[in-house]
């Protein structure tokens, strides 16, 4: 330890007993003659006997046996919401279907409006990560924790196609050969279920492996450093 | 306040996932008395709110609850739990979105009778100032400050909820309480 940065470093590790002997004795010889690093250590210590005095005043009030009631009902209204949201979904979309125009303008308007939305989405998405690499730039900790980030999305990005596209799927594949009066119908209503699967398969198989590996080995060297 | 030690966790999420139904709520509810003050610390001072720490605190368990049946031992359980408690408090304060940058609310200490009335304002206006200054850090400081300030976790477990190397758990922690002391002073 040279500078006084590394010595606060130091103040907050000995703090919290991660410091050892002989960087304990440095550091206590430089607060010993720095004024400024002893104000860092006052404000360390202060502000984490304050959290420390809130938490326990807020905990000495607490009701566990209330709190543990009100947790196990907030357990049941969630579990008879998701029940009733599921329905609600199913009760919503049928009509919907029905009720939707077969007009090719209109599917345009819908798709490249929807293409519009994505490509912006990137776009944003993209600058977004640009400037938060450029503020990092130079802690290799902090880009690290980025691309965790990042690839966690990414994989979580993975996950949720696996419920949206089977669902977009069976709504585009009623929505377009509804009511199968023909075998025509029905072969589009199969080539629309086969290719999402496809596509399903594609990410899941495919896409999704190379990133969880990529996060598996982030994560192990993450642990090392 | 206690704490699991590596074998309880792993034979309560065993009972948590494999066990009858009688038997998965008894290791859930052991799972719920052994943390539930350290999540509760934590989410109190993410949220700045008891109430919202509270249901921060529900939903917390309530997605532990859900998910523990594919929880696969990677990490440790509590270090699991606290990084959902950390999303679940996170999620709670954006949800508040007419708050803005409200301070935490200031639990009631029953003063001593022999107390000095001066001194007890004086402290309580620096108890004020802290907690407003707290409630303006970034997102990232006042993360790693709160985990810090949760009994029983080490460096090397807050590195693994945060996701960053153990380095940079402390210069981050350093970072933060650098940014608290500037927030402080700015509103001496």
């Amino acid at each position: 330890m040279e500078r006084c940065e590394d010595f606060e470093v130091g103040i907050e590790m000995r703090l919290h007993g991660a410091l050892d002997a002989p960087q304990t004795d440095s550091l206590v010889a430089h607060l010993a003659t720095c004024a400024s690093c002893r104000a860092f250590e006052q404000l360390a210590r202060g502000s984490e006997n304050a959290m420390n005095q809130q938490t326990n005043l807020h905990l000495q009030t607490l009701d566990w046996d209330v709190l543990w009631k009100r947790t196990k009902t907030f357990f049941d209204t969630q579990s008879r919401q998701r029940v009733l949201s599921s329905a609600v979904v199913v009760l919503a979309l049928a009509p919907m279907m029905m009720l939707m125009e077969k007009n090719v303008l209109y599917n345009a308007v819908l798709l490249g409006g929807s293409w519009a939305a994505a490509i912006t989405w990137r776009l944003l998405s993209s600058r977004q990560k640009l400037a938060a690499v450029a503020k990092y730039e130079g802690d290799t900790g902090e880009l690290l924790f980025f691309y965790r980030r990042e690839l966690e999305d990414r994989l979580r990005a993975t996950r949720a196609v696996l419920v949206v596209l089977p669902m977009l799927a069976i709504f585009l594949a009623i929505r377009l050969t509804h009511p199968f009066e023909t075998m025509e119908q029905w072969i589009g209503f199969a080539g629309v279920v086969l290719v999402s699967l496809g596509g399903l398969a594609y990410v899941w198989l495919v896409r999704r492996p190379p990133i969880a590996r990529e996060l598996q080995q982030l994560k192990s060297d993450l642990q090392k450093r | 306040m206690s704490l699991l030690d590596a074998q309880t966790e792993l034979a309560l999420c065993a009972r948590a996932r494999t066990g009858s139904r009688a038997d998965r709520d008894e290791a859930f509810e052991q799972i719920f008395r052994a943390l539930r003050a350290q999540v509760f610390a934590l989410c109190l001072h993410l949220t700045g709110s008891r109430a919202e720490a509270e249901d921060a605190l529900q939903e917390c368990f309530l997605a532990v609850h859900q998910a523990i049946g594919s929880f696969r031992g990677e990490a440790r359980l509590a270090t699991w739990v606290y990084r959902i408690a950390v999303r679940s408090a996170l999620s709670v304060r954006a949800r508040r979105r007419d708050r803005g940058h409200a301070p935490i609310e200031e639990a009631a200490s029953t003063p001593s009778p022999g107390d000095d009335p001066e001194a007890q304002a004086a402290t309580r206006q620096e108890m004020r100032r802290f907690l407003d200054a707290l409630a303006r850090l970034p997102e990232e400081h006042r993360v790693v400050l709160s985990l810090f300030a949760v009994e029983g976790l080490d460096h090397a477990q807050i590195a693994e909820i945060v996701g960053v190397p153990a380095g940079t758990v402390w210069s981050r922690l350093h970072n933060a309480r650098k940014r608290l002391g500037a927030l402080m002073a700015a509103t001496a």
